[in-house]
C-alpha cells in the first residue's frame, strides 16, 4: 500500500479547505502555492518510487495490467472507503500513463498560481481555494482506477472552472461559463448513463473489470453503445469537431490561470478518458478491434478538426483565441494518433497529452503577462513587441517554435509519431497520414502570423492608464514571471531532446489498452466478473 | 584524426555552445564584442573539419578504412524510440559529409569574420552573432547526420535561423513579412519531405542510412537495393518525390523558389552565408546523399532535371531585369541552384557538388562584395542609381570582377569548370537539355556583367545620401544612435585609406577586416574550379563516399556503362579507351563552346550597359511587353496569393462564421431544454444564474448517487 497516492490528493484538498479559511488574500495566494509545490513534491516522491524500466514479458498476460499500475491503493472490503452496495472502491493507482499527466499537472498548477499573483485582484482567497480544489479534482481522474469514482472527479473540475470563468474571467465570463459548463455536462450525460449501466451490469466498478466485462461479455450492439456514450462526454471534453466551440470562448474569457489549466489539463481529461476507458472498453473486444469504421470516422473528425481549428485559428484577432483553436487543431492530431491503436501513434499521442500542456500552456502564460500589461489581446493594437520586451519576446518565439513543432523541441517528437501512426495504422493509412501532416504547414502559418503581428513589426502598443492603487509592471518580464516560464522551457528542451524515456516507459501499458485484458473465462466453473477481480485484489 | 572522429560531436556542438554564451551574455556584458564567441566556435569547428577532410584524403582508395569506402559512424544516444521505429543520435561522415563540413565551417568562418565589420554598431549585434553560431550547429547536424530524422532536424533547425536573420531588422514589415513567408515555404517542402520519411519507415522499416554501416545491409540504401517485396518496389516509385518537395523548398527551386528573393531583406552577410553558400545547397546534398533511391527511378531523374533546367532560365531570365544588387544574385542563385539540380538529375552528382563549392565561394564573395557596396553607398542598392564606382571601392571592384567572372564562367575561372561539366554531362543525356543549358549560361554571363559594368564602370555617379529604400544601414543607424551610440563602429569611422575619403564625404568603406575574407574569399573564387577539375580529383575524393559508390552500382546495373560517365559519380573510368577519348573531345569542344558562350554574354553586356547604355533602354523599350514581364517576376508572387493564400484566409474565415452561427445554433437548440429547466430554478431558489448550474450539478450527482444506492 502505497500512501503517497493518497497524499497526492489529500494535500491539495485539505490546501483548499484550509486556504479557505485564511484571514487575507495575502497569505492565502502564498499558501495556495505552497500547497501547490507540496502536491508537486509527492508528485515527484511517487516518480523516485515507481519503476521506469518494468519489464513485464516475463509477467502473465493475465497479471501485467495489475502489475503495471505500480503505485495503488486499494481499500480493503470493510472499509468505510469501499461501498459494498454499488461496489465502489475508493480505489486509486497509477501506471506511467497516468504519472505522466500527473507530473504535467503538478507542475503546471504552481506556475499558474505564481502567474496569477498581479493577474487576480478581486476576491483572491476564493480564487486559490477554487485552484486547490480544482488540482485534487484533476488529479483524482487521473488516479481513479474505479470507474465512478473516474467519473465523479471528471465532473467535479466543472465546478471549480465554472467558478473560475464565472467570477474571474472576462466581459463575456457568464455566457463562457454557461456554455462551458451547458457543453460539456451534455456530453457526460451520456457517459454516466454508460458507466452506471457498465457498473451495474458488470458487478463492480473496478476499471480493470469492467474493462474484462466489456470485453468479453458485452455485445456487439451493446459495445457500440457503450463506446458512443464514452465517447460522447470525452469529445466534448477534448474537444473534437463538431463540438469544439465552448473552448475559444471559454478559453478567451477564462482568467489566464484558468486558461492554462483549461488547456493544459482539463482537454487532457478528454484525452485520457477516450485512452482509458472508450477505447478499450468499446473497440476492443475477444478478437482485438472492434468497429473499424467507428475509428476511421474518428480519425476523420480529428484530420477536419486539425484542419479546420488552424484555419480559424489563421482569422482571429484576439490572440489568445487564436491559441485556443490552435488547441482544436493539436488535440485533433492527439486523438488520431490515439486512434491509429498502433505503439508510435498511442505513445505519440500519450507524449502529445503532456506536450501540448507545456507549451499551450506557457502559451496562455505569456499573453497573459502581455494582457496585464496592456489590456488587450487583439492583433491589431499589439505590434513590434520584441523592442520594448525583448525577454517576453525570446519567450513568446521559444513555446511559439515548440508549438509549431520544431525539431529539438519537444511538440517535434509527438506531432510526428501521431503522423506516422495513422500513416501506418493497419486500418486507417498513408491518406490519413497526408492529410493530418497538411496541419503542420497551417500550423506554421498561424503561429508565425501571430508572431509577425505582436512581436515584430513596428512598435505599436495601446495607451494603459495607470489603475489606483496598484503598482504598475516592469516593462519587460519581471523575475516573478521569469520563474513563471524557465521551468517551463526547460521541460519543453528536455522533452525536445530526450523523449525517448517518456516513450518507453508507456510502450506497455498503450499496448494493454489495444488488447484484450486476459483470456475469457469459460467453462461450468465460470466466476461472475466481480469475483474475479476479488480473486485478482491483492 | 582519429581524435576529430571520435569527438565529432564537436564540430556541431562548439559553434552551439558560441550561440549559447553570445545569447545569453550578449546583451549585457559582451555587446560589441559578442562576435568572439562565434569565431572560436566556428573557427574551431573549421579546422576540425579540415583535420577530417585531409584525414580522409589520405586514407588510400585501396586500403580504404572499410571494404566500402571511407566512413566513420558515431553513436551518441538513442533520440527517439517508439514501436520499432528508432531515430539516433548519430553521425555519418564520409567524403561527402566532409567535403559539405568544409564549406560550411571553412566559408562560413570568414563570412562571420567579414560580419564583425560589417555588423559593428547595430543593436542586434548579439543576437546576430548568436543565431549564425545556431545555424552552422543546425547546418552542421544536416549534413552529419546519419539517419533521415537528424537530416530532418538540421533541415528545419537552418529554416529557423534564416527566418530568424531574415527577420533581423524585425520592425520592417517587409523583413517580418519576408521572413515568415521563407518559414512557411520551407514548410510546404518539409511537409514533402516529412511524407518521404515517413513512406521509406513504411516501406523499409527503418529511417537510417547505413544502419550499422554500409556493407550490413541494416540501413535504408542497401535495404531499398535489396530483394523487395511489391508494396516497397511501388513505395520506391513515390518516395524521390515526396523527398525532392523538401529539396526543392530549400534550395528555391520551381515552385518554392519565391522566398529566396524576398530573404535579401536580411542582413547581407547572412545572404551570403545562408542564401547563397550553404543553406540552398541542402537539397542538392540530400539528394546526392540518397542518390540510391533516386537514381533507379528514371522518372524521378528526369523530373529533378527538368524542374532545375527550368528554374535556371526562369531565374536567369528574371535577373536580367532586376535593379537591386542583391535581387539580382539572388535570382542568380536560383539560376545556379536549378544548374546544380540538373547535374545531379544527369547522373553527375560529382558534378553538382563540384559546382556547390565553386559557387560557394564565389557567390559569398558576390553577396559580401555588394554588402561592401551597400555600406559605402548608405544602403543604396539601385544599379540606376550609381556607376562608376571603381575610383571608391578600388578593392571591391577587383574583387566584385573576380566574383562576376567566376559565376559567368569566364575560361579557367573556377565557374567556368564547374558549370562546364554539368553542362556537358547535360548534353550528354539530352541535346535540348545541353543547349538549354549553355542558353541559361549566355543569360548568365549576360547579366552578371551588366551588374558589374553599371555599378563599377562608366561615369562615376554616387547616391545622395539618404532614407534609402533597402536599409540595412539606414535602419540600423537609428538603433546605433539611440541605444549603443558609444560603441558605433570604430571600423568606419576613421579609416587609413584616405586617399579618397575626402572628396564625398565618406569614410574609409573597404577596412581590413572585411577584405581579408573577401581576399580569401576572391583566391578560392579563382582557384578552386581548377584545383578540383584537375584528375578528378573532387571526384576520386567523393568517390570514396559509400553513398555515392552505391549509387553508382545501382546506376549501372540499371543504365549499363554505355549511357554513364564513371567520373562524374565519382568511379574511375574503367570504359575503353577509345570511348574515353571520344568523351574527351567531346568534353574539350563543349569547353571551348562554353567559353565562347560567356564572352558573347559579357560582350553583349559591355555593348549595351558599358558602351552604349542608351541603346541598351531603347532595347527594352522596344519590347515594353517582355520587360513589364520580367520586371514583374511573371506575377507568381500575386498568383500565389490570389490562388492560394487569399482562398485559404477566406476558407478560415468562412469556417468562423460556420463556428460562430451554425455549430452554436444546433447546439443552442439542444441547449435550450437546461436553460429552461435552469430558469425555473432561478425563480425558485432565488439565485444567480451562475451559482444555479453549480447545484444543479451537485444535485444531479447526488441524485444519481442515491439511484444507484436504492438500486442494490
Amino acid at each position: 500500500m502505497h500512501y503517497s497516492i493518497v497524499l497526492l490528493l489529500a494535500v491539495p484538498i485539505v490546501g483548499a479547505i484550509v486556504g479557505a479559511l485564511l484571514p487575507n488574500a495575502r497569505s492565502a495566494k502564498w499558501w495556495a502555492l505552497l500547497v501547490s509545490v507540496a502536491t508537486a513534491l509527492v508528485g515527484v516522491w511517487m516518480a523516485a518510487q515507481f519503476d521506469w524500466n518494468q519489464d513485464l514479458s516475463a509477467v502473465p498476460t493475465s497479471d501485467r495490467l495489475a502489475r503495471s499500475v505500480q503505485i495503488a491503493f486499494t481499500p480493503g472490503f470493510d472499509s468505510p472507503l469501499h461501498l459494498q452496495a454499488i461496489q465502489f472502491s475508493f480505489s486509486l493507482g497509477v501506471d506511467s500513463i497516468s504519472l505522466w499527466l500527473v507530473l504535467m499537472t503538478v507542475l503546471l498548477m504552481p506556475v499558474s498560481i505564481l502567474a496569477s499573483f498581479t493577474y487576480i485582484k478581486e476576491r483572491q482567497k476564493e480564487f486559490y481555494a477554487w485552484m486547490q480544489a480544482l488540482l485534487a479534482f484533476m488529479l483524482g481522474v487521473f488516479v481513479a482506477r474505479d470507474l465512478l469514482l473516474f467519473y465523479v472527479c471528471f465532473e467535479l473540475t466543472l465546478i471549480p472552472m465554472f467558478f473560475i470563468i464565472g467570477i474571474w474571467g472576462g466581459s463575456e465570463r457568464r455566457y463562457a461559463a454557461g456554455k462551458f459548463f451547458l457543453f460539456t455536462f451534455s456530453g457526460s450525460v451520456f457517459t454516466l448513463a454508460v458507466v452506471i449501466f457498465l457498473g451495474l451490469a458488470a458487478g463492480s466498478f473496478d476499471l480493470a473489470t469492467v474493462t474484462q466485462y466489456a470485453q468479453y461479455d458485452l455485445t456487439d450492439s451493446a459495445r457500440f453503445w457503450v463506446f458512443m456514450g464514452l465517447a460522447a462526454g470525452m469529445a466534448v471534453k477534448v474537444p473534437l469537431f463538431p463540438v469544439h466551440t465552448w473552448l475559444p470562448l471559454a478559453h478567451t474569457e477564462a482568467p489566464t490561470a484558468g486558461s492554462v489549466i483549461l488547456a493544459g489539463v482539463l482537454l487532457k481529461l478528454g484525452a485520457y478518458g477516450l485512452l482509458r476507458l472508450a477505447v478499450p472498453m468499446g473497440l476492443i473486444g475477444p478478437a482485438g478491434l472492434m468497429f473499424p469504421t467507428v475509428v476511421k470516422a474518428l480519425a476523420v473528425l480529428c484530420i477536419i478538426g486539425v484542419i479546420y481549428g488552424a484555419l480559424v485559428a489563421w482569422v482571429q484577432q484576439d490572440i489568445k483565441k487564436l491559441v485556443a483553436y490552435s488547441s482544436v487543431s493539436h488535440l485533433g492530431f492527439c486523438v488520431l494518433g490515439l486512434v491509429a491503436l498502433n505503439d508510435y501513434g498511442m505513445q505519440g499521442s500519450v507524449l502529445y497529452m503532456v506536450n501540448h500542456g507545456l507549451s499551450t500552456g506557457a502559451m496562455f502564460l505569456v499573453i497573459g503577462m502581455i494582457y496585464e500589461r496592456y489590456h488587450t489581446r487583439d492583433i491589431h493594437q499589439l505590434s513590434g513587441l520584441a523592442k520594448q520586451m525583448p525577454i517576453m519576446s525570446f519567450f513568446f518565439v521559444f513555446f511559439t517554435l515548440s508549438s509549431i513543432g520544431l525539431p529539438g523541441l519537444n511538440g517535434y517528437v509527438s506531432e510526428f509519431l501521431t503522423i506516422l501512426g495513422a500513416f501506418t495504422s493497419e486500418h486507417l493509412g498513408i491518406g490519413y497520414g497526408i492529410a493530418a501532416a497538411v496541419g503542420i504547414i497551417l500550423g506554421a502559418i498561424y503561429m508565425l502570423h501571430m508572431v509577425a503581428r505582436v512581436i515584430f513589426g513596428p512598435l505599436k502598443v495601446p495607451h494603459v492608464h495607470e489603475e489606483e492603487g496598484h503598482k504598475p509592471l516592469s516593462r519587460d518580464l519581471n523575475g516573478r514571471e521569469i520563474t513563471v516560464l524557465v521551468p517551463l522551457a526547460i521541460a519543453v528542451v528536455l522533452l525536445g531532446v530526450l523523449p525517448t524515456p517518456v516513450l518507453n516507459s508507456v510502450l506497455e501499458p498503450v499496448r494493454m489498452v489495444r488488447q484484450p485484458v486476459t483470456a475469457p473465462i469459460v467453462g461450468p466453473t465460470a466466476q461472475s466478473p466481480a469475483e474475479v477481480a476479488m480473486v485478482q485484489r491483492p | 584524426m582519429q581524435f576529430v572522429v571520435e569527438h565529432s560531436y564537436l564540430i556541431p556542438l562548439l559553434p552551439l555552445i558560441g550561440a549559447a554564451i553570445a545569447g545569453l551574455f550578449g546583451a549585457r556584458g559582451l555587446k560589441q564584442q559578442s562576435h568572439w564567441p562565434i569565431w572560436l566556435g566556428v573557427g574551431a569547428s573549421a579546422v576540425l573539419a579540415i583535420i577530417l577532410l585531409v584525414g580522409m584524403a589520405q586514407i588510400h582508395p585501396a586500403e580504404g578504412a572499410h571494404a566500402a569506402g571511407i566512413w566513420f559512424h558515431k553513436h551518441l544516444y538513442t533520440w527517439i524510440q517508439a514501436g520499432n521505429f528508432r531515430a539516433d543520435a548519430g553521425f555519418f561522415l564520409d567524403p561527402l559529409s566532409a567535403t559539405m563540413l568544409c564549406v560550411i565551417c571553412g566559408i562560413g568562418f570568414f563570412i562571420t569574420v567579414f560580419a564583425k565589420g560589417y555588423m559593428a554598431g547595430e543593436s542586434g549585434y548579439f543576437r546576430f552573432f548568436a543565431y549564425l553560431g545556431l545555424f552552422i550547429f543546425s547546418m552542421t547536424i544536416l549534413v552529419m547526420g546519419d539517419n533521415f530524422i537528424m537530416l530532418y532536424l538540421g533541415w528545419e533547425g537552418v529554416g529557423l535561423c534564416s527566418y530568424l536573420l531574415i527577420g533581423y531588422f524585425y520592425e520592417k514589415p517587409s523583413a517580418r513579412e519576408a521572413a515568415k513567408k521563407a518559414f512557411i515555404v520551407n514548410r510546404v517542402g518539409d511537409f514533402g519531405f516529412g511524407i518521404g520519411i515517413m513512406l521509406i519507415f513504411l516501406a523499409f522499416g527503418s529511417v537510417s542510412y547505413f544502419g550499422n554501416g554500409p556493407g550490413t545491409h541494416s540501413g535504408v540504401f542497401e535495404l531499398a537495393q535489396g530483394n523487395l517485396n511489391s508494396f516497397q518496389q511501388h513505395a520506391l516509385q513515390w518516395i524521390p518525390f515526396w523527398l525532392m518537395i523538401g529539396a526543392f523548398g530549400k534550395s528555391a527551386q520551381f515552385p518554392l523558389y519565391v522566398w529566396l528573393p524576398d530573404a535579401m531583406e536580411g542582413p547581407t552577410p547572412v545572404s551570403a552565408l545562408i542564401h547563397a553558400a550553404t543553406m540552398v545547397t541542402a537539397g542538392i546534398y540530400m539528394i546526392a546523399r540518397c542518390g540510391t533511391m533516386f537514381i533507379g527511378n528514371s522518372a524521378a531523374m528526369a523530373t529533378v532535371a527538368a524542374i532545375g533546367a527550368f528554374t535556371a532560365l526562369l531565374a536567369a531570365t528574371i535577373a536580367v531585369r532586376q535593379f537591386d544588387l542583391k535581387k539580382v544574385f539572388a535570382y542568380s542563385t536560383i539560376s545556379q541552384l536549378g544548374f546544380m539540380f540538373v547535374g545531379v538529375g544527369v547522373l553527375a552528382p560529382v558534378a553538382a557538388m563540384f559546382h556547390l563549392i565553386t559557387h560557394a565561394f564565389f557567390k559569398a564573395l558576390l553577396f559580401l562584395s555588394s554588402g561592401v557596396v551597400m555600406h559605402a553607398m548608405m544602403g543604396e542598392l539601385d544599379m540606376r542609381k550609381m556607376s562608376g564606382l571603381r575610383r571608391v571601392l578600388p578593392k571591391t571592384r577587383i574583387f566584385m570582377l573576380v566574383g562576376c567572372a567566376a559565376l559567368a564562367g569566364f575560361p579557367l575561372m573556377s565557374g567556368f569548370f564547374s558549370k562546364d561539366e554539368i553542362v556537358a554531362a547535360s548534353w550528354a543525356q539530352s541535346k535540348i537539355l545541353g543547349v538549354w543549358m549553355l542558353f541559361t549560361a549566355f543569360l548568365t554571363a549576360y547579366y552578371t556583367f551588366r551588374l558589374y559594368f553599371r555599378v563599377f564602370e562608366g561615369p562615376e555617379v554616387i547616391p545622395a545620401a539618404g532614407p534609402a529604400a533597402h536599409g540595412d544601414h539606414d535602419h540600423a543607424d537609428d538603433h546605433a544612435g539611440t541605444t549603443h551610440g558609444h560603441d558605433h563602429g570604430h571600423d568606419h569611422s576613421h579609416g587609413h585609406d584616405h586617399s579618397h575619403g575626402h572628396d564625398h564625404g565618406h569614410h574609409n568603406h573597404e577596412p581590413l577586416s572585411m577584405t581579408i575574407p573577401l581576399a580569401v574569399l576572391a583566391i578560392g573564387a579563382i582557384v578552386s574550379g581548377f584545383l578540383l577539375y584537375w584528375n578528378h580529383s573532387l571526384g576520386h575524393f567523393l568517390g570514396q563516399s559509400p553513398s555515392l559508390q552505391q549509387t553508382a552500382q545501382v546506376a549501372m546495373a540499371k543504365y549499363g556503362s554505355a549511357e554513364i560517365s564513371p567520373p562524374m559519380l565519382g568511379m574511375h573510368d574503367f570504359r575503353p579507351h577509345e570511348v574515353v577519348e571520344r568523351e574527351h573531345s567531346a568534353h574539350l569542344y563543349m569547353m571551348i563552346i562554353s567559353g565562347a558562350i560567356a564572352l558573347l554574354g559579357i560582350w553583349l553586356a559591355y555593348m549595351l550597359h558599358l558602351k552604349n547604355r542608351t541603346a541598351g533602354e531603347r532595347l527594352a523599350e522596344r519590347f515594353p511587353g517582355v520587360t513589364r514581364l520580367l520586371e514583374a517576376k511573371y506575377w507568381v508572387d500575386e498568383i500565389y496569393q490570389a490562388a492560394i493564400v487569399d482562398r485559404l484566409r477566406g476558407l478560415g474565415r468562412a469556417f468562423f462564421m460556420v463556428d460562430r452561427f451554425v455549430v452554436d445554433g444546433i447546439v443552442w437548440l439542444v441547449g435550450f431544454v437546461p436553460q429552461l429547466s435552469g430558469f425555473a430554478l432561478k425563480l425558485t431558489t432565488q439565485r444567480g444564474y451562475l451559482q444555479g448550474y453549480a447545484v444543479t450539478m451537485l444535485f444531479g450527482i447526488a441524485v444519481v448517487l442515491l439511484l444507484v444506492f436504492k438500486i442494490f
